[in-house]
């Protein structure tokens, strides 16, 4: 289980949001407009929080002569209901079958020790309304910084505590920075 | 410049929030904060497309955008 906390006013890392959109495209053809968006029920803070709390300042002082520090935006992932992974399901409204984890069987159970280095698993506090969820690193996309100060009111859940949200960073940036080696048949 | 883009009535509710920007003087409390949870642990992710016509003003008059060449 990790440990959460109502967290600061401004966007931290390991903030975790619900309904938020990924805008897959914006197009325009004879002057009709077709917006493509994919709503994820939750979303965790990726970006390093020593970035958004400079980004932060914008808003405190006029002290700073530029906007060297300004963010455009913030890194985010998709929580899974752990569920709906072990089913493959949990992107099955996209159209998308991904694959099946058996829970009793040692996938299923590497996955909950965090063993897997694509998947972070996570489990609430019975007063944070969130069910075992799973971070699949495969999958983040980003989000406009102002987007998110406007909806933080509304659609903020909790803040994962700082010790558990730097595992979660670092099993990121690991996985982000993993050498992919082609496979070689053989001669 | 277009004046409105007849969205669906869906996105209109979320884009006009009232919130102003930036947000920083209060974080919403964990005891209320009301959260459906059946609904959320039942939840996936979901692709919404909306397709608008683009128009000038009320009389929704069909206009075409100038694409930069």
């Amino acid at each position: 289980m990790i440990k959460t906390r109502k967290g600061p006013a401004r966007l931290c890392q390991g903030d975790i949001f619900r309904g938020i959109e990924f805008i897959e495209y914006v197009m325009e053809k004879a002057g009709i407009v077709e917006i493509s968006k994919i709503v994820f029920p939750l979303v965790i803070v990726l970006t390093q929080d020593c970035d958004l709390e400079q980004d932060h300042r914008r808003f405190k002082s006029s002290i700073s002569q530029d906007h060297d520090k300004w963010l455009l935006s913030v890194l985010v992932a998709p929580l899974y209901n752990v569920e709906h992974v072990y089913q493959g399901e949990h992107l099955s409204e996209l159209n998308m079958q991904m694959q099946k984890i058996n829970p009793k069987k040692t996938p299923g159970e590497y996955l909950k020790d965090n063993r897997l280095p694509r998947f972070h698993y996570l489990e609430f506090p019975g007063n944070v309304p969130i069910v075992p969820s799973v971070i699949d690193f495969k999958h983040y996309f980003s989000v406009n910084v102002n987007y998110l100060h406007r909806v933080k009111k509304t659609k903020f859940v909790c803040s994962v505590s700082s010790l558990f949200r730097e595992a979660i960073s670092q099993r990121f940036a690991s996985y982000l920075a993993r050498i992919g080696l082609p496979e070689l048949s053989n001669p | 410049m277009h004046d409105k883009l007849p969205f669906s009535k869906e996105y209109q509710s979320a884009s006009e929030t009232k919130a102003e920007v930036p947000i920083l003087s209060e974080v919403v409390p964990q005891d209320q904060i009301k959260i459906d949870t059946e609904r959320y642990r039942m939840a996936k992710p979901k692709r919404i497309i909306i397709r608008a016509e683009i128009t000038h003003d009320k009389d929704k008059k069909r206009t075409r955008t100038t694409m930069p060449r």
